[in-house]
């Protein structure tokens, strides 16, 4: 049961922060590469939910849910801190 | 692959049975939206005209606007489905509106109603719940979900091609319904992931707020101006000239579409030095929601500005162009509706087939599993159909102008919806199988019921609204009609089985 609910907390919540991370990232390079602001942020809104999807599965079949949140903890990490040093 | 086969089918199940009454919600609210100006018309008799397509003057419209000045108005042209010129206008609280005949020029009387634009479409993408923007929330997380059960359904049905041509009636009831989810679910499939794709990325900026917090420090504000190309000025705070000709402004943006016509013109600063007037193209003409407004200085109807959209808001018009289907196409709009109603089959399908394959075996346990699942399964799928009746009988039955124990009539007809919601999941818990055959007799009668009254309170009846050319009415009724019949024929089938037990209980509900 604890080990279903952590698994549910990666699916829902996991796979949501990881893919928040690499949007935020994302809104944060490709202005440096010449797009817009607006275009970066439309063009990721719409990817978003395609990663959010692929994470979320990826969560719910991989056995080691340790893999699983050591994954998600290290996209966080790296997109939080490329948001930090681009935009800071 | 059997692992991943099993921890698909886990997420399958659960993400179903958890969110497979919010999703009917959204889905059958979807379906109804389709068709959500024709519902209009039926709801709100006096708005029932014939649609002249001529081109309407809205010089005279500009004295009653500038009443609503400074705040915000606009004038929104007639189409076939909306035959009326309105004028909209914020109030302190919230938004207005008035309607005139285009030809007459007569105000049109009013009553009091959200009818289907105002209530199923927002219900549909924010479920009224507008604290913390819940509602937008749970409606995400349902489009979500429907891509997560549509590609891991993909995945753990086998043999999707043998079974796309597969409908067994076998002794087993559980396997005709699977056979129908999954047919269901094939013949749909394309369709429910553009859906619920598009329905996300209409508000995607939103449902992920890391990237507007990266790029534009959080402002929904700065975001939209950019990348919609929307132009303003400050207000100067000194009263200005009066509004020039509307009409010779919307010439002159027609002129630069190559003749489209115009659907929305609004008001900026009205009364100020500083005032602009918007004139929107319309979105009849093709898939991607046209978003590239003219700006006029009010007082000389020069042009200030002409937007012109990014590319990538371009594509992202395009998809949410897809989810609203406000393009004049009526074959796929018939098709939208097929398919929206096929994706509600596949939904109360797959809640059946949770509910009888576990029926049996909860009883022996003693598990309140199915006994919990079943009143959510009732109340969410035929009870939100019975639910959707009584807001078109309480529609035609309230005279305008009632008020009671302080609710406006409008929001009367909205009680009514919820407490009929209610009760029916109520009934679900306690009737529980017996009550999938009670809410369908209801419905058969709730539907007829409506149509009837429809005749009764304005004397529309079929004959006269087919005579007559007004498909909006008529449509309304005869799928109501229709939907009385089908819902009449499942509560038949479903007594019958009682008398002949032995041929199961699903297979009479579906065969």
């Amino acid at each position: 049961m604890a080990e279903k609910l952590v698994r549910l907390a990666a699916v829902l919540l996991g796979a949501y922060a990881a893919t928040s991370a690499l949007v935020a990232a994302a809104c944060a390079l490709l202005p440096l590469a010449g797009m817009t602001k607006a275009d970066a942020l439309t063009l990721c809104g719409m990817l978003g939910f395609l990663v959010y999807l692929v994470l979320a599965f990826w969560a719910a079949i991989e056995r080691r849910l340790a893999v699983v949140w050591g994954c998600f903890a290290g996209v966080v990490l790296v997109g939080a801190s490329a948001v930090a040093a681009i935009v800071l | 692959m059997e692992n991943v086969r099993a921890s698909l089918n886990w997420l399958h199940t659960w993400t179903g049975l958890v969110l497979g009454a919010l999703l009917f919600a959204v889905f059958w609210t979807g379906t109804l939206c389709v068709f959500d100006r024709e519902i209009d018309r039926w709801m709100m008799p006096s708005t029932r005209l014939a649609y002249a397509d001529e081109p309407v003057s809205i010089d005279w419209l500009r004295e009653e606007g500038q009443k609503f000045a400074p705040r915000p108005w606009a004038v929104v042209m007639p189409t076939p489905r909306d035959p009326f010129v309105w004028i909209g206008y914020r109030t302190a609280t919230g938004f207005n509106r008035k309607l005139y005949d285009p030809i007459s020029h007569r105000e049109l009387p009013q009553l009091d109603t959200w009818a289907a634009s105002r209530f199923f479409f927002p219900f549909h993408y924010m479920l009224h719940i507008r604290a913390w923007d819940l509602g937008a929330w749970l409606v995400g997380l349902a489009g979500m979900a429907m891509l997560v059960l549509c590609v891991s359904g993909a995945i753990i049905h086998r043999k999707i091609f043998t079974d796309f041509f597969t409908l067994r009636r076998p002794r087993q009831p559980q396997r005709l319904i699977l056979d129908l989810h999954n047919t269901a679910g094939t013949l749909g499939l394309i369709f429910f992931i553009v859906m619920s794709y598009s329905g996300l990325t209409i508000v995607a900026a939103n449902y992920l707020p890391a990237g507007l917090m990266v790029a534009f420090k959080g402002s929904r504000l700065a975001h939209v101006t950019e990348a919609y190309d929307v132009y303003s000025r400050p207000k100067l705070d000194k009263p200005g000239p009066p509004l020039a000709s509307l009409d010779a402004m919307v010439a002159t943006a027609q002129r630069e579409w190559g003749g489209l016509k115009p659907n929305i013109i609004r008001v900026w600063n009205g009364g100020d030095a500083n005032a602009v007037v918007e004139v929107r193209p319309s979105i009849e003409r093709e898939v991607m929601m046209r978003g590239d407004p003219t700006y006029f200085d009010a007082a000389t109807g020069t042009v200030l500005h002409r937007s012109r959209l990014p590319a990538m808001t371009d594509v992202q018009q395009f998809l949410t162009g897809l989810h609203f289907i406000q393009f004049r196409h009526w074959t796929l709009r018939w098709i939208y509706f097929a398919l929206g109603l096929l994706g509600c089959l596949l939904i109360a399908t797959g809640f059946l087939f949770w509910l009888e394959s576990r029926r049996k075996a909860h009883a022996a346990a003693g598990l309140p599993g199915v006994r919990i699942a079943e009143g959510f399964a009732v109340g969410g799928t035929t009870g939100l159909v019975v639910a959707t009746l009584a807001y078109l009988i309480t529609n035609r039955l309230l005279p305008a102008g009632t008020t009671w124990l302080g609710g406006q009539r409008y929001e009367l007809e909205i009680w009514a919806f919820f407490a009929v919601w209610a009760l029916s999941c109520g009934h679900g818990w306690v009737r529980a199988r017996a009550a999938w055959v009670e809410q369908c007799w209801l419905a058969a009668g709730a539907a007829v019921t409506a149509v009837a009254l429809n005749w009764i309170t304005t004397g529309d009846h079929l004959v006269r609204t087919l005579a007559r050319g007004n498909w909006a009415v008529a449509g309304v009724d005869l799928m109501l009609l229709a939907g009385a019949v089908a819902a009449a024929v499942t509560a038949w089938r479903l007594t019958r089985r009682r008398v002949a037990p032995r041929r199961g209980f699903t297979h009479e509900v579906l065969s």
